[in-house]
């Protein structure tokens, strides 16, 4: 199946070379759940990264991703 | 003393008198140092209902006990006064390399009061003190005065805090720049420095701050480099600085957009730390003893650094400066509707050229706009349209505001008192007189309590609730447990403050109990970390009581209607509300406040405030 993501901060250099721009999309197993699609990348999602599944924030992350589904990760950032 | 200089150097600008007292010891124990200490000596030594910008307002500048120690990020100092913006308390507080300088020349706080008769700026040198005059650098901006003060005073290790043209002017957020890019930026502390006619304080120490147990302290600060070295929030700020915040926000729906009227902003990615680090920076910057260095020193290529050149002056002819942070990219980007990293960092660097805090400057400008799409102003008033997304705009108005210049004059005195001279009270985005920074309480639920509650207005570094909200500890919309969740950090950031270490270490691994074991070990008294901790609350209580005694209540614990009554349009947080009415009477219980928000009887006696 096919999940879209989305990825910011360092994750966007980390996998600048898979996915370009921080945008795109993957092929990953039926019913991959994050931790095996973050195995499939080669990186290491820390603990405290957000996760959002379709805009919804998801902590479960041996959960099934449905197919298809927008996948946006944001590794831990703080200040301003 | 250990940890503590010991001493505190009193003037009056007036007389020109100038003392060296012993520090009060006791309330050095009580509130630990910085922002606390300084309080206690503004609570005790001036009439909080003096006009913030008369000769009768105090001016502290503060230092911490971890100041100049080699406790990571131990950069801070503090200016503590009445706001110019805001006639509350405020404490703005700085990095960079001032504050230890102020520490190595011998001394813990600066007090001054009066108003000099003519421009001035203080010198020290370990005991030397002198007013000079400062006529010549008056009108300077801030990275030209710092130079010229420092080439006059002889000492090219001479560390300058003061206020560009914008504090000069009197302009309601005119800000302390230090070390030319760190500001002490909120609240109009530069006006109250400007209305003295001092224009800077250049320090040059050759002491070091004393430990009080050496082996305690070196054991403790390897602990805190340790947890630091390894954290990733750490990792992420020296990587790509704090504007990666504007990624996390803007997926909640709480980047306000156009003063507030939407929570996502369609070019937030062209301001992110992404975007800055791989197409505008040079290099990453650490101030005094910092192992995060989140600063971004940053350039405009040849050939485009005059795309945004409004006049002709040499100062917009720089082509590099420092920044954006987060909050200046929203500020001066989503705020105000432009996606243009270039006018971003123009503006960016005006604001801290001229002294000003592009917090306000962003939001009052944001209002501006609101009031010019809706009709309320027009082009006979501000002579250049101001519509959202005009890049134009943004440096223009942040030039005219500096120096008071036509409608800047207007954007000068913020957004509270301008919608009020054109009867649209409703555009002010802010609490107690002061704009929100970059966090839309629709989308953050916490971030409504904390902006109400805080004493100096509308305020971030209080109580930063998407910590919780953002990472799925506690839901971003519900109420539940928030006003809990800040009281604690409020306490706990305040107590961080009084120490002189900057807060981001609270976002890079170390913690509270990290600092009460640095602070202990520095100046020999054990603080636990209850006592530590109760530090931090008495201080927001002696800020609540000043605050009341200028007169400012419940009334003033409030929000705009725009946030408890409207929803976003679309988004994640659309139709959202802030639930105040659910927060705000839980605050006030658990703070061990009356209903109308006056600290009990039985809370002062436990705090020692009776």
């Amino acid at each position: 199946m096919q999940i879209h993501l989305e990825v910011f901060g360092t994750l966007r250099d980390k996998l600048k070379d898979r996915i370009p721009g921080g945008r795109g999309t993957v092929d990953v197993p039926d019913a991959a759940s994050l931790d095996q699609l973050a195995d499939s990348l080669g990186v290491a999602l820390v603990s405290n990264c957000v996760v959002m599944v379709n805009g919804q924030m998801e902590r479960d992350r041996s959960r099934p991703l449905p197919a298809g589904a927008k996948l946006t990760l944001i590794p831990p950032v703080a200040g301003g | 003393m250990n940890g503590w200089a010991g001493r505190i150097l009193r003037v009056n600008l007036t007389t020109s008198e100038i003392q060296v007292e012993p520090i009060n010891e006791q309330w050095a124990r009580d509130y630990i140092g910085g922002r606390g200490l300084a309080a206690k000596y503004l609570y005790e030594g001036m009439d909080p209902k003096a006009d913030p910008l008369s000769p009768e307002n105090m001016l502290i500048f503060a230092t911490g006990p971890l100041t100049g120690t080699n406790t990571s990020c131990g950069a801070r100092y503090m200016v503590v006064t009445k706001g110019a913006l805001t006639s509350a308390i405020t404490t703005s507080n700085s990095g960079g390399h001032w504050g230890p300088e102020l520490k190595f020349a011998g001394y813990d706080m600066v007090i001054l009061t009066g108003r000099a008769p003519e421009p001035s700026y203080l010198w020290i040198y370990d005991d030397l003190v002198e007013i000079r005059s400062a006529k010549h650098v008056w009108g300077r901006g801030v990275f030209d005065a710092e130079d010229m003060i420092r080439e006059e005073v002889g000492m090219p290790d001479a560390r300058v805090a003061g206020i560009g043209p914008a504090g000069e002017n009197l302009v309601r957020f005119g800000c302390v720049m230090n070390d030319k890019h760190r500001a002490a930026g909120r609240s109009g502390v530069g006006a109250v420095m400007g209305s003295k006619n001092l224009k800077a304080i250049a320090v040059r120490g050759t002491r070091g701050v004393n430990v009080a147990r050496p082996g305690e302290f070196l054991k403790a600060l390897w602990s805190q480099h340790h947890k630091m070295a390894i954290n990733d929030g750490r990792k992420g700020m020296s990587e790509l600085g704090t504007a990666p915040t504007i990624d996390l926000i803007n997926a909640f729906g709480g980047l306000p957009t156009r003063n507030f009227r939407e929570g996502q902003f369609e070019s937030s990615e062209k301001l992110n730390g992404n975007a800055i680090k791989d197409t505008r920076m040079i290099r990453n910057k650490a101030c005094f003893a910092c192992t995060i260095a989140c600063g971004r020193v940053t350039h405009l290529p040849s050939g485009t650094h005059t795309k945004f050149m409004v006049n002709t002056h040499p100062r917009n002819w720089k082509i590099a400066g420092e920044g954006p942070e987060y909050e200046n990219a929203w500020a001066l980007g989503a705020a105000v509707g432009v996606g243009d990293l270039d006018a971003v960092l123009k503006a960016n660097w005006l604001c801290n050229d001229l002294g000003m805090d592009p917090i306000s400057m962003g939001a009052t400008l944001a209002a501006a706009m609101e009031l010019y799409e809706t009709g309320v102003i027009d082009d006979k008033k501000t002579k250049i349209p101001l519509k959202f997304g005009s890049a134009e705009a943004l440096i223009r108005m942040t030039e005219a505001t500096a120096f008071r210049e036509g409608f800047g004059d207007v954007l000068a005195e913020g957004s509270a008192r301008m919608g009020k001279k054109f009867k649209h009270p409703e555009v002010f985005m802010g609490v107690k007189g002061q704009e929100f920074p970059a966090y839309d309480p629709r989308g953050f639920q916490g971030m409504g309590v904390a902006y109400a509650t805080c004493n100096r207005g509308a305020c971030h570094l209080r109580a930063w609730t998407p910590a919780v909200e953002a990472f799925g500890i506690m839901p971003q919309h519900s109420t539940e447990g928030k006003s809990a969740w800040v009281i604690a950090e409020q306490d706990k950031s305040t107590a961080h403050d009084n120490t002189g270490v900057c807060l981001f270490v609270a976002f890079a691994g170390a913690d509270h109990k990290d600092l009460a074991a640095l602070t202990s070990a520095a100046t020999g008294v054990d603080f636990s970390e209850a006592d530590y901790l109760k530090a931090g609350e008495r201080t927001w209580n002696l800020e609540r009581l000043w605050n009341m005694r200028a007169g400012l209540s419940k009334k003033n614990d409030t929000l705009p209607d725009r946030l408890l009554k409207e929803g976003h349009k679309s988004g994640p947080s659309a139709g959202v509300t802030v639930n105040l009415d659910a927060m705000l009477p839980e605050y006030y219980k658990l703070r061990g406040w009356s209903q109308s928000g006056r600290p009990t009887d039985e809370k002062l006696a436990q705090l020692g405030l009776v």
